[in-house]
């Protein structure tokens, strides 16, 4: 049942990852226009400006349209599992285990590879004490969204204590990191092929099962009425939507609000239809975070922000004045 | 019973020695129904006798203690979820609106079953759904979204949900609520229609006893203790089997068409 006011959305959602691309690339203290920056992807000339696309802008584009295409995947995918509209990718605890590691290995002075691995060790580690509590580690025991709901809301309280001890016990100069860890930092991120495969690999996963999401979102035993394997299929959400929100953490840190507010966007929008909300949260997300964090890094220069504090400042009125008019219309 | 059906009836719904229990409660034991297709079982009882409890059963979402249950031909087990949901299709007592939807969007996810991993629904999906949420007089309301609708429009949904679904046995739980008297014959009539133009089978549990009375010609009446009687309607349908099932004094009144009951 794809109508015309689906395509047209995909399509501008296209159309807004470019332009948010070129925005994310101009996005600098050098001032490079769009044709030098053209020149230099067609035909690369040695030098300052070839430096600083191909190193620093170029990178770090790449590294915010994954992240933000991850987590607003892995947001639609939660907000389904747990039918909870205030469920994100963080509410199981994913971001809480990533980053008592993270916070951990900033601690032990280890640099930014080491900072990446033991953040996604430790979100792992997090998603399986979720998972096994949930379930009381049997295979075949029932795992209500809510028992999944609770199991993670408590043990994200209990890595909030820990980063709180990491925070309070260590030294000015290592808060400061942690504090852009914590609030989502695209600063020291690369990402490389196998986060875009991931990324791929989710959305091609998530379509596949989009017409299934549709059923579960009218709730389990409807669902189940309606043919589908309930439980296989949210255990494969499960670990789908961890896996990618695990990457995204290990790429950027926790950057807020992304998973939350892209897919309700999306929904105010029109676009309740998993079939065509999947594809448009990967682009929106992407776009949204490649803007964010041009500005991130533009607002105070030379100084820059995190970009998780600028997708809430931009989020949070965006969200609102969506909410605003779409009420007046179809609610 | 059986005797009385003719040879081109088909077999939809047969249990063997069911038992039933739920919370440790004994429902039922040794519950062997037979239903075949253009037939109606109603199920009575107090609340919290076993009504729903039987029909999840029937549905395989959850498994009976004892006994055997046959659909179409084939026992409950032996059919995947899938192909178990293109051939039995239940409505609900309750639905959850959490997520935000629209009336043709919701009334199109019957097709869920049918879809043989298509990604989209075709032509014919559509058609389908129109057809039903017209049989439910929600033609009008297509593009509306769920949570706007009222109790009885939003019943109707799941009806036309259902019908959408075509499913061979229909199992209604409590299909008379949130609905006025008219839409509630209404609905009846549509899918009483269908027993006979798809060769399907209804079974209908129901806290009302002359709904059941007026559509179903055969009854299954539980009397809380774990005991029941089951039937043709006419003997299970009595003053005494009534009173004594539901601990009130019910009567008897002729309307022409069916035998009706009210408390007295």
């Amino acid at each position: 049942m794809i109508q015309r006011h689906h395509y047209l959305l995909l399509l501008l959602l296209c159309a807004l990852a470019l332009l948010s691309f070129a925005i994310s690339l101009r996005s600098g203290s050098v001032n490079i226009s769009l044709l030098t920056i053209l020149q230099q992807f067609l035909n690369p000339q040695p030098g300052l400006e070839q430096q600083i696309i191909w190193e620093l802008r170029l990178p770090r584009s790449l590294s915010a349209f994954v992240t933000g295409g991850l987590l607003a995947l892995s947001g639609v995918i939660m907000q389904v599992l747990l039918r909870n509209p205030l469920a994100d990718p963080y509410i199981l605890g994913i971001s809480g285990g990533a980053a008592v590691a993270a916070l951990a290995a900033i601690l032990l002075g280890l640099g930014g590879a080491w900072i990446a691995n033991s953040a996604f060790a430790g979100a792992m580690f997090s998603i399986f004490i979720v998972f096994g509590l949930a379930s009381g580690f049997s295979s075949n025991a029932q795992w209500s969204a809510t028992r999944l709901l609770l199991t993670g809301v408590v043990v994200s309280a209990g890595w909030g204590a820990l980063i709180n001890i990491l925070l309070t016990t260590s030294s000015n100069n290592n808060v400061q990191s942690m504090l852009f860890w914590l609030m989502g930092d695209l600063s020291q991120s690369r990402v490389g092929i196998s986060h875009f495969l991931l990324l791929f690999a989710g959305l091609l996963i998530c379509l596949w099962l989009a017409r299934s999401l549709n059923v579960l979102a009218r709730g389990e035993l409807l669902a189940s009425s309606l043919g589908v394997n309930v439980s296989r299929l949210k255990l494969i959400l499960y670990f789908a939507a961890s896996v990618l929100t695990a990457c995204a953490v290990t790429i950027a840190g926790s950057v807020g609000f992304v998973g939350l507010v892209i897919p309700h966007m999306l929904r105010l929008l029109g676009a309740r239809d998993h079939r065509i909300l999947i594809p448009c949260s990967v682009l929106l997300g992407g776009s949204f975070l490649m803007i964010a964090d041009s500005v991130a890094r533009t607002i105070v220069a030379p100084q820059q922000l995190p970009v998780g504090v600028v997708t809430a400042i931009i989020g949070v009125p965006t969200f609102l004045f969506i909410l605003r008019r779409s009420s007046r219309q179809t609610l | 019973m059986n005797a009385s059906i003719p040879a081109s009836n088909t077999n939809i719904l047969s249990t063997d020695k069911l038992a039933l229990s739920i919370g440790g409660k004994q429902l039922c034991r040794n519950l062997s129904i037979n239903l075949t297709s253009g037939h109606s079982l109603g199920v009575l009882g107090r609340n919290g006798t076993g009504k729903t409890t039987l029909l999840h059963t029937l549905l395989g979402l959850r498994n009976a203690d004892v006994g055997q249950i046959n659909i179409c031909g084939k026992n409950i087990n032996d059919w995947s979820r899938k192909e178990l949901a293109t051939k039995t299709g239940i409505l609900f007592q309750n639905s959850s609106d959490e997520m935000p939807a629209s009336v043709l969007e919701m009334a199109v996810l019957g097709r869920h079953p049918h879809s043989n991993a298509r990604l989209w629904e075709d032509q014919d999906d559509i058609r389908l759904a129109r057809h039903a949420l017209t049989s439910m007089e929600l033609d009008d309301l297509q593009d509306r979204q769920i949570s706007s609708l009222s109790g009885g429009e939003r019943q109707r949904l799941s009806l036309a949900m259902l019908l959408t679904q075509t499913p061979q046995l229909y199992l209604l739980d409590e299909p008379s609520n949130h609905l006025d008297i008219g839409f509630q014959i209404k609905a009846l009539n549509v899918l009483q229609q269908k027993l006979q133009t798809d060769k399907s089978a209804l079974c209908l549990a129901t806290h009302d006893i002359n709904l059941a009375a007026r559509y179903c010609e055969q009854i299954l009446l539980f009397y809380g203790n774990g005991e029941f009687t089951y039937g043709p309607a006419e003997q299970i349908l009595t003053e005494s089997n009534l009173s004594n099932a539901y601990g009130c004094q019910l009567k008897k009144v002729q309307t022409g068409t069916f035998d009706a009951f009210i408390p007295v």
